[in-house]
């Protein structure tokens, strides 16, 4: 005898499912951004930085680049690179400075980097954090 | 040979000789006393010429003539510039003058030689004199007419007539002192006669006595009166003889004077002929030495003479020392009317007879003295010119014209020298001309001149007088070319000074030295060229000085402050025409970054360079990203923001990587950004 089976709704089904998967992305962006670094940190305007650097005096940014060139070495300061920014009217290079403590890491030309800025005095970009990308 | 007086009388002949021949030495020394020949003269006088020499006695013992600057001096006597004129001006005369026609010449020598054949010596003492006279009188008469005669053998020939008129005069006379001399007897008889009474007289009646005395006293006076005449007409005899004599005395020493010579060898014979009375030793009288003398001096001689004689004859008898005779005689030797002997004479001739007068007083005074005198220099004459003709066919015009003036000045009316060919004279005359050109050229320094015709001559004569000349010429414009060489190099250390004394130094050595205009004539068109060039600097015309740079550099050669500006601005524009041409090439290489900032690098060292900023702009049109980011990169830099700056460089370097501002830039401001 077949024992008449109880079924369940095909509707509720796909809805459970729709759920859980909803849950679950929420829940990893959530987690997720709560773990990166850059969140929250202003991304910046290459355009207005080479109008005028010195209002970026304080302020914390971010942006993607990739290394130009290394431009210079200040023993106690660090190393100043040149970074190429994409910007909506155009390429736009940036002087960046890594400074001493971050002296592990080894940047060669070529290589791209998300970077994690303050602007010191007279609005130098000194990184604070990059990775690469 | 010749005695010494001779020689005397021949030396003094031949100071006209050497006069001309002095004119060379004359008219080519315009130095100073005291200039020295082989001493070079800053002024540029020439030394003394050769023929300029001293007062001295030569080896034969003849003084030798020298010139000063006003003539010649010669024998202690001084002769004037202007007697040397006279001759030179005589000799061209003569070099222009044609020669005498051959066959009158011809015809009038034979004339004078049948005339001299005829008064030979020894005929004269043993032919009769009506003979002689009518073979000499018909070619004396034909001389006379040749058109060459010049009046001289008409003088000879009056003065014959007068002595033959002189002569029938006295013959007539002597008739009469004859029969004079007959009536002086009778008288002397017929005073006898009555003085003493006859012993016949029967009766003495003393009436008749009284009337004895009356005769007598009529018989003195007759005998008076004819022993008066007698005497009147002795002394006019005696007068009119001694007028003969010195009138033919006059024609020979004027003859000699005037150096008729041929005429003077005939003269002398026929006064020897007409006054045989020991004719050969007559001495001329002394009046007429000093009447030629002052003749000479004045060159006028009397139209009329007063040659009168009074006499105061007191004739009378007395019974104690019988005839007596009381006779005072005043002679007037008076010349009146003075005029010009020689009419027509010029007052060049009278100059030529003033040098005759310094040796007048050394006439000859005997007529063998005046024949072998006359002789000897018609002998000279005629060698000299066998010396002439000879040195023309030589080629060595120099002597010849030399040896011309001698013969010309001793026996310029001899058949030798007129009938010398007018061809030939013009050869010496055309050579005398250069001569005198050059000696012109000389005197007025114009020694370029000078050079090139001494140069033409040696092709022309083969004996050039001008060596020694030549020489001191190139040594003048040596001297004179130096001092220009001075003038540059005080140019170019800026003595004007210094160039100025060494300009008019060159210029008193040889004033129309070609370097000399040359020199002062760049350094005329220098001082125009420096005002220029000045204005140009002003203007800032820098193309113009550029294309007359080297025109420029020589005319501030000698100002070293415009020297130096016109370098440093030449310079510049050196360089600008290299960032031009650079410029152009990167563009044609489609480099115009790179054509850009070279531009930009050109205008900033030449801000007002047209055509750098030109070029500038047509490279920044082809460029705009690149140009603007660096303009940018500028300003942020002018504004202190050296990040800015440093991003814009960066920029820039990665549109034109080569390029040099923004390298130069980055590695600057790279350093400045990493100060603290």
């Amino acid at each position: 005898m077949r024992r008449a089976s109880k079924k369940v709704s095909p509707t509720i089904l796909v809805g459970f499912i729709v759920g859980a998967i909803i849950l679950a992305l929420l829940g990893g962006w959530i987690f997720g951004g709560l773990n990166d670094p850059f969140r929250g940190v202003e991304k910046i305007d290459p355009q207005a930085y080479i109008e005028s650097a010195k209002p970026f005096q304080g302020g914390v940014f971010q942006f993607q680049g990739e290394i130009e060139s290394e431009l210079s070495y200040e023993t106690g300061r660090g190393r100043l690179f040149a970074f190429r920014v994409s910007s909506p009217s155009g390429q736009v290079v940036l002087p960046v400075l890594i400074p001493e403590k971050l002296g592990r890491i080894s940047p060669q030309k070529g290589q791209s980097y998300r970077l994690k800025v303050v602007g010191q005095e007279r609005g130098l970009l000194v990184v604070q954090k990059m990775e690469k990308i | 040979m010749l005695p010494n007086n001779s020689m005397k009388y021949l030396a003094f002949l031949i100071i006209g000789i050497i006069a001309p021949s002095m004119s060379h030495g004359q008219a080519s020394n315009p130095s100073p006393p005291g200039s020295n020949s082989g001493v070079f003269q800053a002024q540029g006088n020439l030394p003394s010429l050769p023929l300029s020499g001293s007062n001295s006695q030569s080896s034969s013992g003849i003084p030798e003539p020298s010139t000063g600057l006003d003539g010649l001096v010669w024998d202690g006597k001084k002769f004037t510039v202007g007697d040397v004129r006279i001759f030179n001006s005589k000799f061209v005369g003569y070099l222009n003058e044609p020669e005498e026609e051959i066959n009158e010449e011809k015809s009038y020598q034979e004339d004078l030689a049948k005339i001299l054949d005829s008064l030979d010596v020894f005929r004269v003492r043993t032919d009769s004199k009506a003979k002689i006279l009518q073979e000499i009188l018909p070619p004396l008469r034909k001389a006379m007419r040749n058109p060459r005669d010049g009046g001289q053998c008409r003088a000879i020939y009056n003065a014959i007539g007068s002595d033959f008129h002189g002569r029938d005069d006295i013959a007539g006379k002597n008739m009469r002192l004859k029969e004079l001399s007959k009536e002086v007897d009778r008288i002397r008889w017929n005073m006898k006669v009555t003085a003493n009474p006859s012993a016949m007289e029967i009766n003495a009646n003393p009436f008749t006595l009284d009337s004895k005395k009356v005769e007598l006293q009529n018989l003195q006076a007759d005998l008076e009166a004819k022993i008066a005449e007698m005497k009147s007409l002795s002394e006019n005899t005696q007068t009119k003889v001694s007028e003969s004599r010195i009138s033919l005395q006059r024609v020979i020493v004027s003859l000699f004077l005037t150096r008729h010579f041929d005429h003077v060898m005939i003269a002398t014979s026929i006064y020897r002929f007409l006054y045989s009375d020991g004719a050969g030793a007559i001495e001329i009288e002394d009046s007429v030495i000093a009447a030629a003398s002052e003749n000479a001096k004045k060159m006028r001689a009397a139209t009329s003479y007063d040659r009168s004689v009074e006499s105061d004859n007191t004739v009378g008898f007395n019974p104690g020392k019988g005839f007596y005779s009381n006779n005072v005689v005043h002679r007037n030797n008076v010349e009146n009317g003075i005029v010009s002997i020689l009419p027509s004479m010029s007052e060049v001739l009278d100059k030529q007879n003033s040098l005759k007068l310094a040796v007048l007083t050394n006439i000859p005074k005997e007529m063998t003295e005046f024949e072998s005198v006359t002789q000897e220099v018609v002998d000279q004459t005629n060698r000299m010119m066998k010396s002439v003709q000879s040195l023309l066919s030589q080629g060595l015009y120099d002597e010849a014209t030399q040896r011309l003036q001698e013969a010309l000045l001793a026996g310029e009316h001899l058949s030798s020298l007129r009938v010398f060919s007018f061809e030939k004279r013009q050869t010496l005359w055309s050579y005398l001309r250069k001569k005198k050109e050059v000696l012109a050229s000389i005197s007025s320094k114009d020694y370029a001149d000078a050079t090139k015709k001494i140069e033409e001559m040696k092709g022309t004569s083969k004996d050039s007088p001008f060596v020694k000349e030549l020489s001191e010429i190139k040594n003048l414009q040596g001297s004179s070319d130096m001092y220009i060489a001075k003038a540059k190099e005080a140019a170019s250390r800026g003595d004007s000074e210094g160039v100025n004394k060494a300009l008019e130094e060159a210029a008193k050595i040889w004033p129309q030295n070609p370097a000399l205009t040359e020199t002062t004539q760049l350094f005329s068109k220098s001082t125009q060229g420096k005002d220029e060039l000045k204005k140009l600097l002003q203007q800032k015309n820098y193309d113009y000085i550029m294309k007359e740079s080297a025109r420029f550099l020589a005319v501030a050669s000698d100002d070293p402050a415009l020297l130096a500006e016109l370098k440093s601005v030449l310079e510049k524009e050196t360089k600008a025409v290299a960032f031009k041409e650079r410029i152009s090439e990167l563009m044609k290489r489609g480099d115009p970054a790179g054509a850009w900032e070279e531009a930009e690098k050109s205008v900033i060292e030449h801000p007002g360079n047209m055509d750098l900023i030109k070029l500038r702009s047509d490279a920044a049109v082809a460029c705009t990203t690149f140009v603007q980011q660096i303009e940018k990169a500028k300003k942020a830099e002018e504004k202190r923001d050296p990040v800015a700056a440093m991003s814009l460089y960066l920029s820039a370097r990665s549109v034109y990587p080569s390029s040099t501002i923004a390298k130069e830039a980055i590695e600057r401001l790279s350093k400045e950004i990493l100060q603290k």
